[in-house]
């Protein structure tokens, strides 16, 4: 263990070297492995700045993940997140009570796996997205009725607030973040990673444990045209309002077991409903009616007036190890539907298990097991009916399921390191292989190994 | 005196809050008072209780892919609370004052160790709580 604590300094020491004199101001103020943030208090300027009301954020996410066995091409890919944020508390700033603004920006690295290898939905990584520095978040924030109400303006990512499970959130397959049945189902992905869109969000806490939510965004965060939507939007910074109808999300979430010692709530229950104003296509049928894999059809998908869905999110503390705040056994489950004639996905369920500080002497270690499972809607009718209108034998898609391990391993405040295994099942729903594989032949079920390490300066 | 806190403190564990407490107790300046953390012992008869309750909320998060132990750790975020304080002597309880505020919680911030000097002058200072039942006179402004 010295060894390996004296080889991980070394490459923390060479990452700082790199990054200048990020942490070499504050280096004297605690030992690396002790303080809070891999770049100190900046002698003290970090503290003042958020005293001032200037709070400065950096994060970085970097992970190898590889594909030895099963997708449509063996790889190894390497990606990267850095995220750097602001907030701005305008009480301190301009003595503008309880009034805040955030920005965040991304630069995104390197290339996907379930783009470039597994061709899946639920796709292995949170973090997955065309390489491209973006604008995220930007928005005002002004809390009133003694902070019971907020009502949030400006540029804002669905994924920072609602369906969001405590548990869940660890894991690295990207659905367990962002579920598939927005990011596949909606326009562009809807305003989930790596998209924010201009809407406002409403957030209500009448009593307490109890909070009730609302928000509408712009219906597609990306400008029509062909291509990938994250070029179509490359910079995050498109700002549409009004482009592909409005979607709108509600949510009422209710917190119990409080932990004595901090306050923190271990369990939740939250319900939530939305509804999309724009048309959705039909995967199935055409205007007529007649399947869309019919000589005689027409080939214009039906349209649908309107998308819409629910959700029902459960995280529970199991049990909690004697003495500690939150080290123990807990589970969550995610269940969201939609209508199957107007999405791909029409019904995500994602379930699992944490185990905080499992071994000994790693009392902050998190080990995960999660396992998502995404139905496919009518497009499965579609398949069938190609079989059976060409007579070519080809896969008929059904489900995508993944199932994943994870341990996140707090080296230091600062920094995880997360190994992580993830089975997927029926990539692409059990779709066809591309060329030059026969048509007949599905997308082997992939295994998924990797390595993640995040850092906060 | 000592000091003990029945429910915790976001940013705390139980005997660094205790410490935390004291030291901010005895910024407050009172000559006459001696402050110094609870044992696991029982109560003792001359104590000062603590408790923290969060308000209801409704400021909101952002997405955090890290999961780094930073941002679990620390209370980050500028949170309603309400602070009450009671006071007991040779055992019985004497008053107690109440106060809601707006932390971020954990040892550096600002607001929190102002509040409790302040909480701590509301109750044992001059013109606090106690000072009142002692001259038989209700202070002129409950503490709020």
């Amino acid at each position: 263990m010295p060894f390996l604590r004296g080889a991980l300094s070394a490459l923390v020491i060479v990452a700082g070297a790199i990054l200048g004199s990020f942490g070499g101001a504050a280096a004297a103020d605690e030992a690396l492995f002790e303080r809070d943030r891999f770049s100190g208090d900046w002698g003290g300027v970090r503290k003042e700045g958020q005293d001032a009301g200037i709070d400065f954020g950096a994060n970085y996410v970097a992970e190898t993940l590889s594909n030895p066995s099963g997708g449509f091409k063996q790889t190894t890919i390497y990606q990267g997140l850095l995220d750097v944020s602001l907030t701005l508390d305008l009480g301190k700033l301009l003595d503008w009570p309880d009034a805040s603004f955030y920005i965040d920006g991304y630069q995104i690295s390197g290339r996907g796996l379930s783009r470039n290898g597994i061709g899946n939905l639920l796709a292995v990584s949170t973090i997955e997205a065309l390489a491209s520095t973006r604008l995220h978040d930007m928005w005002f924030q002004q809390e009133f009725l003694d902070h019971r109400a907020s009502l949030r303006v400006g540029q804002i990512a669905l994924d920072d607030e609602f369906y969001i499970s405590q548990y869940s959130a660890g894991f690295i397959n990207s659905t367990f973040g962002c579920p598939d049945i927005f990011s596949t189902d909606l326009p562009s992905g809807g305003p989930c990673y790596p998209f924010a869109t201009p809407g406002a969000r409403f957030r209500a806490a009448p009593i307490a444990n109890f909070t009730v939510s609302a928000a509408a965004f712009n219906g597609d965060p990306a400008p029509p045209g062909p291509g990938d939507p994250q070029v179509r939007n490359a910079s995050g910074t498109n700002f549409l309002i009004g482009q592909g109808g409005w979607f709108t999300i509600a949510e009422l979430a209710y917190v119990f077991d409080e932990e004595p010692v901090s306050s923190s709530h271990l369990s939740g229950i939250k319900l939530g409903g939305w509804y999309h104003t724009a048309a959705f296509a039909d995967p199935r049928r055409d205007t007529h009616g007649l399947s869309l894999a019919s000589p005689s059809s027409n080939g214009i998908p039906a349209s649908h007036s309107g998308n819409f869905g629910a959700y029902l999110i459960v995280d529970k503390m199991l049990w909690r190890r004697p003495e500690t705040a939150t080290q123990g056994l807990a589970a969550f489950l995610r269940v969201g539907g939609a209508p199957a004639d107007r999405n791909l996905i029409s019904l995500e369920v994602d379930a699992g298990l944490t185990f905080k500080g499992l071994f000994p002497n790693r009392e902050l270690d998190v080990l995960g097991a999660g396992v998502s499972y995404g139905r496919i809607g009518f497009a499965r009718r579609l398949d069938r009916d190609q079989v059976l209108f060409t007579g070519i034998d080809r896969p008929v898609r059904d489900y995508e399921a993944v199932l994943e391990l994870n341990y996140s391993a707090r080296i230091a405040p600062w920094w995880v390191l997360e190994p992580d295994l993830q089975l997927v099942f029926h990539p692409g729903g059990f779709t066809s292989a591309p060329p030059p594989a026969p048509v007949s032949q599905p997308i082997p079920n992939a295994l998924v190994l990797g390595l993640r390490s995040a850092i906060t300066f | 005196m000592k000091v003990e806190s029945e429910e915790g403190l976001p940013g705390f564990h139980r005997v660094d809050l205790l410490r935390f407490l004291v030291t901010q107790m005895a910024a407050a300046g009172l000559a006459d008072w001696r402050f110094e953390p609870a044992d696991n012992n029982g109560s003792a008869l001359d104590r000062v209780e603590w408790s923290f309750k969060l308000n209801p909320y409704a400021g909101g998060e952002v997405r955090n892919l890290t999961h780094t132990l930073v941002y679990e750790r620390q209370y980050g975020v500028r949170r309603p609370i309400t602070i009450e304080v009671r006071l007991y002597l040779n055992g019985q309880y004497q008053t107690l004052v109440e106060k809601q505020a707006i932390i971020r919680g954990g040892p550096d911030d600002p607001e929190l160790a102002s509040v409790v000097a302040t909480v701590t002058q509301s109750l044992l200072g001059p013109t606090g709580a106690y000072r009142a039942i002692d001259v038989g006179q209700r202070p002129t402004q409950p503490a709020r």
